[in-house]
């Protein structure tokens, strides 16, 4: 055989590997959506509000610890804390834990809240960098700050379970705000599985561009960039297709550390949220997979689709890699730690469908997705035959990428009634088109760039620069 | 090869026309459903008058409200919707249920038999929420049905049987057609009044485990002093859960006799029933209670400590106590304790 024949038919075979990856990746992005689209027409008509009041009463409820960490939040924690204080829940407290900031966030949070030292003793059950001061507001007893040795998310994520009184702990990024409702629903898959259900997180959503004030969303409306749309977009795909699917098997393995709650018990018995490790949040639902499975107990992690925090979505590029590189540093890092998990039948559907789902699909897909758009300019230069091989994959590209999304965002406001408004609408489903030609290869790169750090075993958090959502902040 | 790459060009074509359909479609509807809602918008703003007078005014007349077409009743039953939300008083709901009961039972019944899953949800939902009583036999009939119901349909029919019945709640709370869990059985006992408490006690010892355990709860919560006796029955029950439940609910009924009964339980080896014996003793004569509070706030598990310690601080000269405890105690843990019941608490 002569080089060129050897060449050539080295080509061919790659192109069949991509090929048949990105059949896969269809079908399973297409089961996802078949899925939600069930789940989601089961409950279009209920009137969830119509079932909020009895939920309130307190008999029914868990009391719930909601934690904050802060790191150099002072733009949005002001909206942040409105939020907390204004939902509609009958027991809770709230722990803002200052993680060593070097802005104003402890200062403006003080002054603000009008908050006193206080004396507590903490159950140091985690060990944690160590707490320098605790205070109370006078205005709102059940809001506490805690100002601590900086020491990371996890760290602080820590100390409030530790200064935590209550069975039940929310985790809230400091940036983002609650729905009035949203705890309450949050919380209903674990009240009515009768704690079943030890874990649950819920949609998250972009609030670029709405108007906000003290902590509450008054009016709904698309931003005018189209680098946030895009992330719009992401948003309704990866929350409504993925986790509403992984969700009814009882396998997730990712609610989003913006807005989830935990059963305080189970994340002491996984020793509380993992250090040194750039995906907190989902290395902690993985650890309690994992010790459903060892202990062989009958206990579920839900996503809830409802329940809705707004969160502040990076708006230039330069932070929109930082964060992406980021979570995909984290998803490395937690399927590395767990590689046990893998194919092993000891630990259920999450061993044998989630975790090959996240290596092959969400972890590696990147790397293979950019092979393909290299494959797709290299066969330009290798002949007539492979430039329909080229054309095939790209139209997979378009089919996975853009349909896909374009889907999604119908699915989504097919499934609630009034939002987005249609000419909001149209404008979502015109630029999911364009996704796979500019915003898909730029996260492929990114999310390739993620793996990378992981293997070099970077521990970078790399700054994003943040703006506020709310108009407090002024 | 061309002709895969046809064959999918194609497939594309003709998902991105039968997307685009849908997309059409949906816009549609959205402009149907936007319309929709500003007429019942419209109607709620230009009747809200009449409605204040009925509601909230004597001897108006239900005539002039009578609604004409399906719009109007969605209407209204936003309106009262509205109306619950934002005032909460019997008379207003015993008009809702008048109103409802000569103008809008076909439309409820008509909900009710919904083939809608979701419909039927709603309309029981607000059949309790509406407190409309004129529907407890349409919900009757339609649990008798050999229908399979969902678990949320069965437990709102019987919510709302607990509601307007008086006894007939009773069969259904102790054999219901799917098992219940705790939060099922709290959500029915909340909406219970003490006589009908009292009808499902008579039967104690033949209630579910669960319906037990919630009871038991639900005496606590609501201070129904009457059952302290059945809650001492508990204590010497083998059920530790059984055990923890009642003391709980003693401490929640906030008596201050019979403390003997209780004192063993500052022993246990269960943390969860030093506790709450922590917390009953709250109550009691300071001399009595501060040996068993002062013993227990050196308990090993920090909950009993902190309870302990919170109720030294509530008892009658209890700042006291708790000083000595900070000034005399060799117990590092008691003492922080101690002192942060000095400090500000919620």
């Amino acid at each position: 055989m002569n080089a060129p024949l050897i060449t050539s038919s080295f080509f061919g075979f790659i192109g069949y590997i991509l090929l048949v990856y990105m059949l896969a990746v269809i079908f399973s992005y297409t089961s996802m959506l078949l899925i939600a689209f069930i789940q989601l027409g089961k409950e279009r008509k209920l009137q969830k509000n119509l079932s909020d009041e009895g939920a309130v009463d307190f008999i029914y409820t868990q009391p719930v610890t909601i934690i904050v960490p802060a790191y150099n939040e002072q733009e949005g924690v002001l909206g942040n804390i409105y939020s907390l204080l204004a939902l509609q829940y009958p027991q809770f407290e709230i722990l803002v834990i200052n993680d060593g900031s070097v802005d104003n966030t402890e200062d403006i949070i003080i002054e603000h809240f009008n908050m006193k030292p206080i004396r507590k003793v903490v159950n140091q059950q985690l060990e944690t960098q160590p707490i320098e001061a605790i205070y109370q507001s006078d205005m709102h007893p059940n809001l506490l700050l805690i100002t601590k040795v900086n020491g990371g998310k996890a760290d602080a994520l820590n100390v409030g379970i530790n200064v935590s009184k209550y069975p039940y702990f929310c985790s809230i990024d400091g940036d983002s705000i609650l729905d009035s409702t949203s705890l309450l629903r949050v919380m209903k898959p674990i009240m009515e599985s009768n704690k079943e259900v030890i874990a649950t997180g819920g949609t998250v959503r972009i609030a670029n561009g709405y108007e906000i004030q003290m902590g509450q969303v008054v009016r709904e409306g698309l931003p005018g960039s189209a680098i946030v749309i895009m992330q719009i977009i992401e948003y309704m795909r990866a929350f409504l297709m993925g986790r509403m699917a992984l969700s009814k098997y009882n396998m997730v393995l990712i609610i989003s550390g913006a807005f989830s709650v935990f059963s305080k018990k189970w994340v002491m018995q996984v020793g509380g949220y993992t250090k040194n490790t750039v995906g907190e949040d989902m290395e902690l639902v993985v650890k309690l997979h994992e010790e459903i499975s060892d202990c062989k107990e009958d206990k579920e992690i839900v996503f809830t689709p409802d329940p809705v925090c707004w969160t502040e979505a990076p708006d230039n590029f330069k932070d929109l890699r930082t964060q992406r590189r980021r979570w995909h540093q984290g998803l490395a890092e937690s399927l590395w730690l767990h590689k046990k998990m893998a194919f092993n039948p000891k630990y259920g559907s999450v061993g044998l469908l989630s975790i090959p789902y996240f290596l092959f699909i969400e972890l590696l897909g990147p790397v293979i997705e950019l092979a393909g758009y290299a494959y797709m300019v290299l066969s330009l230069f290798m002949g007539e035959a492979y430039i329909v091989f080229a054309g095939i994959l790209g139209l997979l590209f378009i089919l996975y990428g853009s349909l896909f999304s374009m889907a999604s965002i119908l699915l989504e406001a097919w499934s609630r009634n009034t939002y987005p408004a249609v000419k909001d609408l149209v404008r979502l489903v015109m630029l999911s088109l364009t996704e796979v030609f500019w915003y898909r290869p730029l996260t492929l790169i990114w999310r390739t760039e993620g793996i990378i750090s992981a293997l070099r075993g970077k521990r970078e958090w790399g700054s994003i620069q943040r703006r506020g959502l709310s108009e407090d902040r002024e | 090869m061309d002709k895969i790459l046809i064959s999918l060009l194609l497939v594309i074509v003709v998902l991105l026309i039968i997307l685009f359909a849908l997309f059409f479609l949906l816009v549609f509807y959205r402009m149907q459903e936007v319309k929709k809602k500003e007429k019942v918008i419209k109607y709620i703003e230009d009747r809200q008058v009449d409605w204040y007078e009925y509601l909230l005014e004597e001897d108006m007349s239900l005539e002039g409200l009578k609604p004409h077409g399906n719009l109007e009743l969605e209407a209204i039953d936003e309106l009262f919707f509205r109306v619950n939300y934002h005032i909460s008083s019997d008379e207003i709901k015993e008009k809702v249920n008048a109103f409802a009961a000569v103008y809008m039972s076909d439309y409820y019944k008509g909900k009710l038999a919904s083939r809608s899953r979701e419909l039927r949800i709603n309309t029981l939902n607000k059949i309790s929420l509406f407190h409309l009583r004129f529907m407890l036999d349409p919900v009757s009939a339609l649990l008798e049905k050999k229908k399979k119901h969902s678990k949320t349909e069965l437990l709102l029919m019987y919510e709302i049987i607990g509601k307007f019945s008086r006894t007939d709640f009773v069969a259904h709370f102790i054999a219901p057609k799917v098992p219940l869990g705790e939060f099922d059985y709290k959500k029915l006992l909340m909406g219970l009044d003490e006589e009908q408490i009292n009808l499902l006690a008579e039967d104690f010892d033949v209630l579910p485990e669960l319906l037990q355990l919630t009871m038991i709860e639900i005496i606590g919560v609501h201070h129904y002093l009457d059952w302290l006796p059945l809650l001492h029955k508990c204590l010497d029950s083998s059920d530790q859960e059984m055990r923890i439940r009642a003391l709980k609910s003693i401490a929640e009924l906030e008596v201050a006799d019979s403390l003997e009964l209780y004192e063993p339980f500052s022993h246990s080896t269960i943390w969860e029933e030093r506790l709450m014996t922590a917390k009953i003793f709250r109550f009691a004569p300071t001399d009595e209670a501060l040996p068993i509070l002062k013993h227990l706030i050196k308990d090993p598990t920090y909950q009993v400590r902190a309870q302990a310690a919170k109720s030294i601080k509530s008892l009658k000269n209890g700042h006291q106590a708790l000083y000595s405890v900070i000034t005399m105690s060799s117990d590092e843990f008691a003492v922080d304790v101690a002192e942060e019941m000095f400090g500000k608490e919620y």
